[in-house]
């Protein structure tokens, strides 16, 4: 199934959009200090308007297994890795941001044919990994006042449209909420949930912070005021944001290029852990699709409280961290919220951790859910 | 320093290429909302940029050059400047300091009554000899190629650019980045700076334990600013350098960016245009485009945001526009300003005074350096 078939036309327009960039005045703080580098991002924008194999990555693209559901009237896109065993536990990978499926697909193949990577066919999973609403190929959810929330739809897809009546779920970033919200929404249903970060708790009495929480919270805030601004203009005014990234290229790359810098476990150099054409093809993918601003719909939604708080989840919760992640929540502070059954402290990757350790992270759940099948 | 005769000037080939961007535009979806609680509407947007690109008047540098216009090296940065002398022999010198997203263009219609009461329906006893100049990285100034250029050396430039004027005491005034640099100003040249005279006063709000009725509303608003306004602050602090490639590369992109703020800080009932017309924004957005400075305008929020409450010592003066970004009583203003002589609440207006309400802040003006000239 072609899901994306850039026309040449598209193509052409693009590189000449790169090859024509604007470019601000040069201003020599060291390194990535005040942002994207220049240099960086200028290497990176020669080579996606001309070296750069768009086609390659497309036809790569249209090989996955994708599917089309409509879920209650909203249509949704996933990727469907079938395990090797009969009785594979299925599982749902949710994406973050600035993620999408691709950076997803290495994980999934693993959990879904482990046997091929050195582990064991009785330990696979049947793989589905839906694209957010807004993100990749699931248009736009319609309106704010959705009867479904993300969530929901997923389990409505699980469940429903698949017939898993009972499942795992996996997320990172604006996924780890979602999987948080869905196995509080759904316990009969859900194995049990593994997460790259957690949901904090409603409320908490301050005399009741350890050191090590009271450390996480004054890291938090820390991070928010140096590093949160991103999160606070795409929570407030997205679409401000978004006219700029969805007509510039070079814009949207540096825009991306940053978050997986600064979030990767790269020891400040990206191409450490992400090679060209992968954050080239990340970048293409949201631009052919004109998904940056829709991308930005999740953090609007729960920066006006709609989007569903997590008080309480019952099912079993294994909580991975990984050290250049953004926060390193400790396990007490996870338990306020969840059922706490694993907790995981690993020894190198980051945010993107599916994409940086597929290996370590695939381990992980595998042992995780190994008992709870 | 040897100030050189300047003119501004925007060639043909420059307004084609804006056009050509902006007709090829690459817009996102329309906001999921009926209004402009995410930011600027895209029909909006696309009606500014049609205007801009088929009927705007690219008149502004014809405009801005009836008035004397120099370029000097000052602290070894090129600054340009206007340079109105007032025809009245005991005129007051005065500099005038723009903020962001403004230029020297907004105080095109305050010139004349400043530096001519008399012809004017003024009394020649209020005349001043005005210097304007462009902020280092904004309009036609040069964009800083070095750190360090902060409120408290651009106030120094302008001591050392006054001086080398013949002015050895003179007044200051400014709102946004220019009510940071005319207090700096106070500070830098306390025996030169006869008096500071501002039209926006950033001061901590919810001080007091008896709050008034209206310190309570500016309590609010400054949590309604801290809750879904200062994203692009917040950006333009900490990410300046991510945020500049998609405004400098994209027209449309850089009028959002800049238009949104003619929304949310002027004094309308829903509209922009009712406060500014839409020239008057074209220009200034056009000033952003032409001189490319986007992303050098934002530094100026990654070197100095956290000086933007410095206390003021000098002899000062604070109008408050009922619709500005900040509208803090008389004993709040006191907090900061230790030597406040002059505060007036003005019944219409918006941070952009000189451009929504010219006559009344001209004689906000006039008001407070007959105190202290």
């Amino acid at each position: 199934m072609s899901v994306l078939t850039v026309s040449d036309a598209e193509l052409g327009e693009l590189r000449n959009r790169l090859a024509g960039t604007r470019w601000p005045a040069p201003w020599p703080v060291p390194g990535w200090s005040a942002g994207t580098d220049p240099g960086e991002l200028r290497r990176l924008v020669a080579h996606w308007a001309s070296g750069y194999d768009w086609r390659a990555h497309e036809a790569a693209i249209n090989a996955l297994p994708h599917h089309f559901a409509d879920i209650a009237g909203t249509p949704v896109h996933y990727l469907r890795f079938d395990g090797e065993a009969p009785d594979a536990l299925p599982i749902v990978l949710i994406n973050g941001w600035p993620s999408s499926f691709l950076e997803l697909t290495a994980f999934a193949r693993r959990l879904a044919t482990p046997s091929e990577h050195g582990g064991s066919a009785a330990d696979s999973f049947t793989v589905i990994v839906p694209s957010l609403p807004g993100f990749a190929f699931s248009p736009q959810r319609p309106s704010l006042t959705d009867p479904l929330p993300t969530h929901e739809l997923w389990h409505r897809l699980m469940h429903e449209e698949l017939g898993f009546s009972r499942y795992a779920a996996h997320g990172g970033d604006l996924g780890a909420g979602i999987t948080s919200r869905l196995a509080e929404a759904h316990p009969e249903a859900l194995a049990g949930i593994h997460l790259l970060a957690v949901a904090g708790p409603v409320s908490y009495d301050d005399e009741s912070l350890t050191p090590a929480e009271r450390a996480h919270l004054d890291a938090v805030a820390d991070w928010s005021a140096k590093e949160g601004a991103y999160q606070h203009q795409q929570s407030t005014r997205p679409v401000t944001l978004a006219y700029g990234l969805a007509d510039s290229p070079a814009g949207l790359l540096a825009w991306m290029l940053e978050k997986y810098r600064a979030w990767s476990d790269c020891g400040g150099d990206v191409s450490s852990r992400f090679s060209d054409d992968f954050l080239l093809t990340q970048a293409s993918l949201y631009w052919f699709t004109n998904t940056i601003s829709s991308s930005f719909q999740p953090y609007y939604e729960y920066g006006e409280n709609l989007t569903r708080r997590v008080e309480r989840v019952e099912v079993p919760t294994a909580v991975a961290l990984f050290p250049a992640d953004l926060a390193q929540p400790p396990r007490s502070w996870a338990e306020r919220t969840y059922h706490v059954t694993r907790y995981t402290t690993m020894p190198r990757g980051g945010h993107f951790a599916a994409w940086e350790e597929p290996g370590l992270l695939a381990d992980d759940v595998t042992a995780f859910f190994r008992d709870l099948r | 320093m040897t100030a050189e005769p300047f003119e501004v000037g925007i060639t043909d080939e420059e307004i084609a290429e804006l056009r050509d961007r902006l007709r090829r535009t690459r817009w996102p979806e329309p906001e999921p909302v009926d209004d402009w609680s995410q930011g600027i509407p895209l029909a909006y947007t696309q009606e500014l940029c049609r205007s801009w690109a088929e009927d705007y008047d690219f008149g502004f540098p014809g405009r801005l050059n009836v008035f004397p216009q120099y370029r000097d090296t000052v602290d070894g940065l090129g600054i340009h400047f206007l340079h109105v002398r007032s025809p009245e022999p005991d005129a007051f010198p005065l500099v005038l300091t723009h903020g962001w997203p403004g230029s020297v263009l907004e105080f095109l219609d305050v010139l004349g009554p400043l530096t001519d009461p008399r012809t004017h329906g003024g009394d020649p006893a209020d005349a001043f000899h005005v210097v304007a100049p462009s902020l280092p990285g904004y309009g036609w100034s040069d964009k800083p190629s070095t750190t360090g250029w902060g409120v408290t050396r651009i106030a120094r430039a302008w001591d050392t650019l006054m001086g080398s004027l013949g002015y050895d005491r003179y007044g200051a005034q400014g709102g946004d980045w220019g009510s940071a640099v005319s207090g700096a100003l106070g500070e830098v040249a306390p025996g030169r700076v006869a008096g500071v005279h501002l039209n926006l006063g950033s001061v901590a709000a919810g001080t007091f334990d008896d709050p008034t009725p209206s310190e309570l509303a500016n309590l609010a608003a400054e949590k309604e600013f801290q809750r879904t306004g200062r994203g692009y602050s917040a950006l333009q602090a900490t990410r300046p350098q991510t945020l500049g490639y998609g405004l400098t590369d994209s027209p449309a992109g850089q009028a959002a960016w800049i238009a949104e703020k003619f929304w949310a800080w002027t004094d309308h009932d829903g509209h922009p245009e009712a406060a500014v017309s839409r020239q008057k924004i074209l220009d200034e957005i056009s000033v952003y485009w032409f001189t490319a400075s986007a992303t050098s305008s934002a530094r100026l929020y990654w070197e100095s945001f956290a000086h933007f409450r410095d206390r003021v010592t000098a002899p000062s003066g604070l109008s408050v526009y009922p619709r500005d970004i900040t509208r803090p009583s008389r004993r709040e203003a006191e907090l900061r300003f230790t030597d406040l002589r002059w505060f007036e609440e003005l019944p219409r207006g918006g941070h952009f005074a000189a451009l929504e309400q010219p006559e009344s802040l001209v004689e906000q003006i006039r008001g407070f350096f007959r105190l202290v000239r």
